[in-house]
């Protein structure tokens, strides 16, 4: 402090201390020093004797600290310990003075409560006011100027006379002139201590801001004599606070009016002030709200970190950004965010911190509820018997279910490339990328089948579907795409579709139809080499008409036959009926069918029909060449048979020819001897006779007439072929034993393929045994009839089929004879088996072979059925 | 007057056997027939037969075989062959064993004439 102004203190006639915010006593004025018997020294502390005993004396320190953190003027009473033991109190008045330090100091006069003794003196306070340094006016106790010191006229360049005027000169600003006055005049009421701050006209007409100290002079009686008022020139301070109360009254009426919660608080924590909508959100007051950290405004859950964002922010200056909840006055918590950032000067020094809160409750509630929803759909979708990929608008894939990143075992973003990475088998790629990038370009739906690459390296066939989500405006936003496997199903599939394409070739290349006919519907199904087979449209509906217009009149008969006895009941059918095609071309075609009750309980007609018509033409050709090639063995055993012939015809003619000679020497003979005569001439005609039914029965043999199916006697053939091969039994000096069977029925044949197949049994039967020597050739041939067939049989005691004969002895040119062609068997047995018949060969115990053949019995009334063409249709 | 010469016919064939005879007593033979080899054998025949004509091919034992076996035992009687079979080989290979003549059924009574001459 000042000396002078020290000095100036001193001299005043009352005790004057001043004191800082926290309590301690930074001057004492001689008078007071005196009064306490205390004196003052700079360097030492100085206390008040406080009296402590006495009630007011224990609690005067806490008292004073508190009011010194206020910042307004009080008075308080302090009861003091004195040397002379007398207790006394001194009333003691503050006012703090704020002069732009850093510190607020607080000024104080203190009077005696009980007794005031000082002097008064008009002139003194002349004296002594002229001497403070800064302004000082007095006046009386009702508020005229009585003085002016010199700095005061100084100032305000104007005399006492002018000054005493001074509510109608504006040298106080006229915007504080009333709040002067009033102050004033409630000062000199009370009569207390008064400190306002006023603008006051200096001298240059520049209005300057002063403190204006206002403290009253009591005499003894505590009577107010004067008033003493000290302008302390406040002016840059004041500009500079006004300037800030503006901004921040700007900032204020921002803060109120933006629609989000702010709270201001101090550099050390402390909340200076919370705008509007925020007290009414918490719906408290701020003071309620300074001490927010003990209150429930902020939610239980997040209250520590609340706390903490502060606390730290304050502590190390870090913004702070958090998202906590706020309890609204309704007592509803609300989810804020809670941004804190420091505002600071032009030094860089942090001022205050300004937290802002926004009120994020439904986008909170939304993201909530968004991820409730995504953890369902994730639930659902890992769930999901399927492989679930999620793109984006722009194809690229953005999700996917456990079973996807199961199956491949790769993560989402390398599945992204599955047109690259090779996951997409090469094969489907290209339909892939098409009717997926089409899907995405038109956002229609895609659905379509591929193979993809299962981590163990497995193909896979899977089914892709993929549908967009649109948003409300109708935008794609996802596409969920479905991937389900369809690998077994696709392999059943292909599985089926293999095996009805080889049915279909199969029927195709047996020229197989398959067909079904319910009866009692007409219904008929057809398999496509059905159709191929009638020739009919495979598109157009088949019916019972259908068939039958395609049918020769006796096939119609037979077919409506079997169906009528196929809806009478079950059986089987096998039969062959005749197409007469658009061209006139016939088609000999096979049926075999069989009828029952289906699964549905309807009586049904179901077989095959097979397209024989190659078949029974190969058969006709084989016929043809079956007689040529009989005809050539017959020829080929011409020459065999040129002896035979002869020897035929050369025994009866050589008979005719000795009759004849007998016959004319006889007659030459005189007398001519008739009687011989006449029996050579009966000789001649007998052998004659002879050798004609020899011719008969070659020609038989050598013509190439179609054979006649007729019934035959067996046992007849057989006799006649014996008859033929006489002249070849008799030469080959074998026996040949006939054992017929008795009453044989007739079998159905041609009699002179018939007749060649015995012969040719039994001319091999002759050389075999004829080539044996040692032991009596003998060949026994058997007729019998056995389950409707008629067999014959030819037993011999030759050199039997050798080693791997009975296997080979029907190969064609297969023999065991030097000069054989080994044609007769083969033939033997393809004109057998055109009779529905079986030739068969072994090897006997002993000696010899046994060769058979059996053919079936004919039966009666039937002959009609027989074919022309030299084969028996099998009935 | 001298007696007439015994000729033999030995073949199967029943027409043979019932026509010859009667052309050979007309050439002035006593003539005896037989139905097979072994009937000529089992009647002795060799002993009183001037001469045998023999049919080839017979049931049983052949006629070559029956001269075979008369050559063998020292009987031999002059025999002509008679066959329905024209085989030459055969025939050739029966003149050089022996035989007088071999003749194809049918055979004119001329040519019986010159082989029977053979005989005489």
């Amino acid at each position: 402090m000042e000396a002078g102004l020290v000095r100036v203190l001193d001299t005043l006639p009352g005790m004057v201390f001043s004191i800082n915010p926290g309590g301690v006593i930074d001057f004492v004025n001689r008078a007071l020093a005196d009064y306490v018997g205390i004196q003052f020294q700079s360097d030492r502390d100085w206390s008040w004797p406080i009296a402590i005993e006495r009630p007011d004396g224990a609690t005067f320190h806490s008292k004073l600290r508190s009011m010194l953190q206020q910042s307004q003027p009080f008075q308080m009473e302090i009861p003091l310990s004195l040397p002379d033991g007398v207790g006394r109190s001194l009333l003691l008045r503050c006012n703090p003075m704020d002069d732009g330090a850093a510190e607020r100091r607080w000024y104080g006069i203190a009077t005696e409560s009980t007794v005031d003794s000082r002097p008064r003196d008009k002139n003194d306070f002349q004296r002594i006011v002229d001497s403070i340094p800064v302004p000082v006016a007095v006046t009386t106790p009702s508020g005229d100027v009585e003085a002016l010191n010199n700095p005061a006229l100084e100032y305000f360049g104007r005399t006492l006379e002018e000054l005493k005027d001074w509510k109608a000169t504006e040298v106080v600003h006229p915007e504080d002139l009333q709040a002067t006055i009033e102050d004033q005049l409630n000062a000199h009421l009370s009569g207390t201590f008064y400190n306002v701050e006023s603008r006051h006209l200096r001298h240059d007409g520049m209005y300057r801001w002063h403190n204006v100290l206002g403290l009253p002079l009591r005499d003894v009686n505590g009577t107010i004599l004067r008033w003493f008022h000290l302008l302390v020139d406040v002016d840059d301070r004041k500009r500079a606070e006004l300037e800030l109360a503006a901004r921040e009254r700007e900032a204020r009426v921002v803060l109120e009016s933006i629609p989000a919660g702010i709270g201001v608080i101090g550099i050390g924590g402390e909340v200076e002030a919370i705008n509007g909508p925020l007290l009414r959100y918490y719906g408290r007051t701020l003071e309620e709200l300074r001490d927010w950290c003990s209150t429930d405004v902020v939610h239980p859950d997040d209250m520590p970190r609340m706390i903490d964002a502060v606390d730290r922010a304050v502590a190390l200056g870090q913004p702070y950004d958090l998202e906590v909840r706020l309890r609204r006055a309704d007592g509803v918590h609300h989810w804020f965010q809670v941004t804190g950032s420091p505002l600071i000067d032009d030094e860089g020094k942090i001022v205050r911190w300004y937290a802002l809160h926004v009120d994020i409750d439904d986008r909170k509630r939304a993201e909530e509820a968004l991820a409730e929803r995504e953890r369902e759909s994730r639930f659902i979708v890992d769930g999901i018997a399927g492989m679930i990929a999620i793109f984006s608008p722009d194809a690229k894939l953005v999700g996917g279910n456990q079973q996807i990143i199961d199956y491949f075992q790769r993560p989402i973003d390398e599945l992204d490339n599955w047109a690259t990475n090779g996951i997409t088998h090469p094969d489907d790629l290209q339909l892939c990328i098409d009717s997926f990038m089409g899907s995405i370009a038109t956002g229609e739906p895609y659905d379509y089948e591929t193979r993809f690459l299962r981590h163990d390296g497995i193909w896979r066939w899977f089914q892709l579907r993929g549908l967009p989500l649109r948003n409300t405006d109708g935008e794609i936003i996802r596409w969920y795409g479905l991937l389900t496997d369809i690998d077994d199903r696709k392999r059943t599939e292909e599985q089926l579709r293999r095996s009805e394409a080889f049915l279909a070739d199969a029927q195709r290349l047996s020229k197989t139809g398959g067909f079904s006919l319910r009866l009692e519907t007409g219904e008929i199904v057809w398999s496509a080499e059905t159709y191929r087979i009638f020739d009919v449209d495979p598109s157009s509906p088949v019916t019972i008409q259908t068939v039958l217009s395609r049918l020769d009149p006796e096939s119609v008969l037979k077919v409506c036959n079997v169906i009528e006895t196929a809806r009478a009941g079950n059986g089987d059918f096998d039969y062959d009926i005749r197409l007469i095609m658009a061209d006139q071309s016939v088609k000999h075609v096979r049926v075999l069918a069989h009828s029952k009750k289906n699964k549905d309980g309807e009586q049904e007609l179901a077989g095959a029909v097979q397209d024989v018509t190659e078949r029974r033409e190969a058969e006709e050709a084989l016929n043809k060449v079956r007689s040529e090639l009989s005809y050539v063995t017959r020829i080929t055993s011409l020459g065999l048979l040129t002896a035979s012939i002869a020897h035929e015809v050369n025994q009866p003619l050589a008979g005719i020819v000795t009759n004849a000679s007998t016959c004319l020497r006889v007659l030459d003979t005189e007398p001519p001897n008739l009687e011989v005569a006449r029996d050579t001439a009966r000789r001649m005609i007998r052998d004659a006779n002879r050798a004609a039914d020899v011719i008969v029965r070659l020609r038989a043999l050598f013509s190439r007439k179609p054979p006649l199916i007729e019934p035959i006697d067996m046992n007849e053939v057989a006799t006649e072929v014996i008859a033929l091969a006489f002249g070849e039994i008799q030469r080959a000096r074998v026996s040949v034993v006939s054992e017929f069977g008795a009453a044989l029925p007739s079998v159905a044949g041609a009699r002179v393929q018939l007749q060649q197949v015995i012969m040719n049994l039994l001319r091999n039967a002759i050389e075999a045994t004829s080539a044996v020597e040692g032991r009596p050739g003998r060949i026994v041939i058997r007729t019998e009839a056995r389950d409707a067939e008629v067999r014959l049989i030819i037993e011999d005691t030759g050199i039997g089929f050798g080693m791997d004969g009975t296997k080979r002895i029907f190969d064609a040119f297969y023999t065991t004879k030097p000069d054989g062609m080994g044609i007769g068997l083969s033939v033997s047995r393809s004109i057998i088996e055109s009779h529905s018949g079986r030739l068969w060969a072994q090897s006997n115990a002993l000696h010899g072979a046994t060769v058979g053949f059996s053919v079936p019995i004919h039966p009666p009334g039937q002959a009609e059925t027989f074919q022309t063409d030299g084969s028996v249709a099998p009935r | 007057m001298t007696k007439r010469k015994q000729i033999s016919v030995v073949d199967d064939d029943e027409s043979v056997r019932e026509a010859l005879p009667d052309l050979l007593r007309s050439f002035g033979f006593d003539v005896h027939t037989f139905d097979s080899a072994e009937a000529f054998l089992h009647a002795g025949a060799f002993a009183f037969s001037d001469g045998m004509i023999l049919d080839i091919a017979m049931p049983g034992m052949t006629g070559p075989e029956l001269f075979k076996e008369l050559t063998r035992r020292g009987n031999q009687v002059p025999t002509i062959f008679v066959t329905a079979l024209k085989d030459e080989i055969l025939r050739t290979r029966l003149m050089k064993d022996g035989a007088v003549e071999c003749l194809f059924k049918p055979f004119g009574d001329e040519e019986l004439q010159v082989a029977l001459a053979a005989i005489d």
